[in-house]
């Protein structure tokens, strides 16, 4: 049995052989601290079969799949990288063979993010850890990759997510970090809307809100379909990861105001109000506090509020949010859901791309690309 | 083509000696062949020529020899880290070698992230300006850097086994055989403009 004990946040997770635990929690709760503990840097404690694993670290017996693919490659290929590894402790390279299939001797920044997903738990598995950690494994993955990466999901494992749908069938039990503490639930409050919310999780329906919509803004052709926007109506362009939403949006670039996919590649200014550049606007998009911070210092929700009210104060009349969604946790949507209201009372037009269902519900127009 | 680290490096040697036997022409032409890249390849082919008919109407065509240095080293670092089986740096340098092999792997994703980040600098209307543009590629770094070290830790546990594999297969021969091409025709054929 695996044991985790940890200080901060407090508590103890368990997991049995054969079974999947899930760790949830909103954003900055404490979820990759926790699995962060077998690196074995803080306080926390980490047992394996009653013994102290931190005694003799060895990561045949517990290991980790971080977050973002990208920053954990140590080769280009899952090949390539099996050599690398091969070349310190022994490797079942048949498990990586299979997780891949034909992708197995292809470039990473060739492969679909379900494959990127796959290839960075490919290259762990492969040592064949007796336990395995995943960091938000379904995040920015569409339902076809969410499905691809389940199926390689091994027992014996914790994932920390705050994305309760796509738990609800994998997980055997789950425990919840909430103020400070970790506690176990039943598995049945995965579809409790209200604990969800109150939880800031993900997984509870979004309520579509009526309004208005005003005169065209935009009448855009694009290779892929016609954009016509009126005022404060949302315009979502839907499809699957790599089906040509983003391309789609950066045609638009000069026409409409595009934010895009990765906020902290997007702030180019030192404080919150260089970025946005009116303080009006930040009383508006209730940031004034934040105005002397680092936008890189922010949680992600924050970040994209800070982007959306640069956007909203630039005054171009038509914004674009290339997948919004993706690193929110449940407070972090209802916020957002709330500015989206407030660019339509201020008769903006607004543009989403995303494969994200959560939100769907509050588009007035889908235009489904393939 | 897969090629050995090793033979990649006696070509890349080649190659650079020959620029300095000659004007270089024939290696550059060589790595710009080798690249199979479009837009690069029209990019250089661009370069070399405003470079050449620039320098000769200023009366310096004996400073061309720098852009066919330039270009011919950059080729050799993409081509280098397209071909080489990363795995082979190890061959050489052991587990020295694993840094490298890294870094090698990272180097598409620092390109694209700059050109992501020239781009929605553009898109924001934000002028070029070094320390702007460098502020998220910096940051971006830094947070790959930290999940690195926990990749790095977790999967490359044990103790390192070092295996010597330095016989050359097809592959590597090619490579030395077009090396040594390139060295024999500098030596044979030079240009009147290098020095």
């Amino acid at each position: 049995m695996l044991v985790i004990t940890a200080k901060i946040p407090s508590g103890r997770i368990e997991v049995e052989e054969g079974e999947i635990v899930g760790l949830l929690g909103k954003n900055g709760s404490g979820k990759t601290t926790i699995l962060r503990s077998i690196l074995c840097e803080s306080d926390n404690t980490v047992e394996i079969d009653s013994s102290n694993f931190c005694a003799k670290a060895d990561y045949s017996k517990v290991s980790i799949v971080l977050q973002e693919p990208y920053s954990q490659i140590l080769g280009e290929t899952v090949k390539e990288e099996i050599k690398i590894i091969r070349r310190f402790h022994e490797v079942n390279e048949e498990i990586a063979k299979k997780i891949m299939g034909d992708y197995y001797d292809k470039n990473f920044f060739k492969l679909s993010d379900g494959f990127k997903r796959r290839f960075s738990i490919a290259t762990i598995l492969a040592s064949c850890p007796k336990y395995v950690l995943l960091d938000e494994p379904f995040a920015n993955l569409d339902q076809m990759a969410v499905k691809e990466v389940k199926e390689v999901i091994p027992k014996r494992s914790i994932i920390a997510e705050h994305r309760t749908k796509e738990l609800r069938d994998i997980v055997d039990r789950i425990y919840i970090i909430s103020d400070g503490e970790i506690r176990e639930e039943g598995k049945e409050k995965l579809t409790d809307f209200d604990f969800l919310k109150k939880e800031g999780l993900r997984g509870f329906p979004i309520q579509r809100e009526e309004s208005k919509l005003g005169e065209e803004i935009i009448n855009i052709n694009t290779e892929k379909t016609n954009i016509r926007v009126r005022e404060g109506e949302v315009f979502c362009l839907v499809g699957r990861n790599g089906v040509g939403k983003t391309t789609t949006l950066r045609k638009l670039v000069g026409k409409v105001y595009v934010v895009f996919q990765n906020p902290d590649l997007q702030f180019f200014f030192p404080t919150v109000l260089e970025e946005v550049k009116d303080r009006g606007v930040l009383d508006l998009f209730g940031i004034r506090d934040l105005a002397e911070r680092s936008p890189y210092t922010l949680s992600y929700g924050q970040k994209m509020r800070v982007l959306i009210a640069a956007a909203y104060a630039s005054k171009k009349r038509v914004i674009a949010l290339d997948e919004p969604s993706v690193g929110m946790d449940g407070e972090a949507l209802v916020s957002f859901v709330k500015m989206i209201k407030l660019l339509r009372e201020e008769k903006r037009g607004i543009i989403i791309a995303t494969h994200d269902e959560d939100i769907i519900s509050i588009c007035d127009k889908i235009i489904t690309l393939s | 083509m897969k090629t050995s680290f090793l033979y990649s490096m006696i070509f890349s040697i080649f190659i650079v000696l020959s620029t300095y036997i000659s004007l270089g022409i024939y290696a550059m032409i060589l790595t710009i062949v080798l690249l199979r890249r479009k837009t690069m390849i029209i990019t250089e082919v661009i370069i070399a020529t405003i470079s050449m008919i620039l320098l000769i109407y200023a009366g310096k065509p004996y400073l061309y020899v720098f852009t066919v240095r330039a270009l011919t080293y950059i080729n050799l670092y993409f081509i280098v880290s397209s071909m080489v089986d990363k795995s082979t740096i190890l061959d050489l340098l052991g587990e020295k070698g694993v840094p490298v092999v890294i870094a090698l792997s990272y180097y598409p994703y620092f390109y694209s992230l700059s050109t992501e980040v020239a781009f929605y600098a553009r898109s924001r209307g934000i002028r070029f300006n070094v320390l702007k543009l460098s502020r998220p590629i910096l940051v971006e770094m830094v947070k790959v850097a930290e999940n690195l070290y926990v990749a790095y830790t977790v999967k490359l546990f044990g103790k390192y086994s070092w295996q010597r594999k330095l016989k050359p297969n097809i592959s590597d021969s090619i490579l030395i055989v077009l090396g040594v091409l390139i060295i024999c025709l500098s030596l044979l054929l030079k240009f009147p403009l290098v020095g």
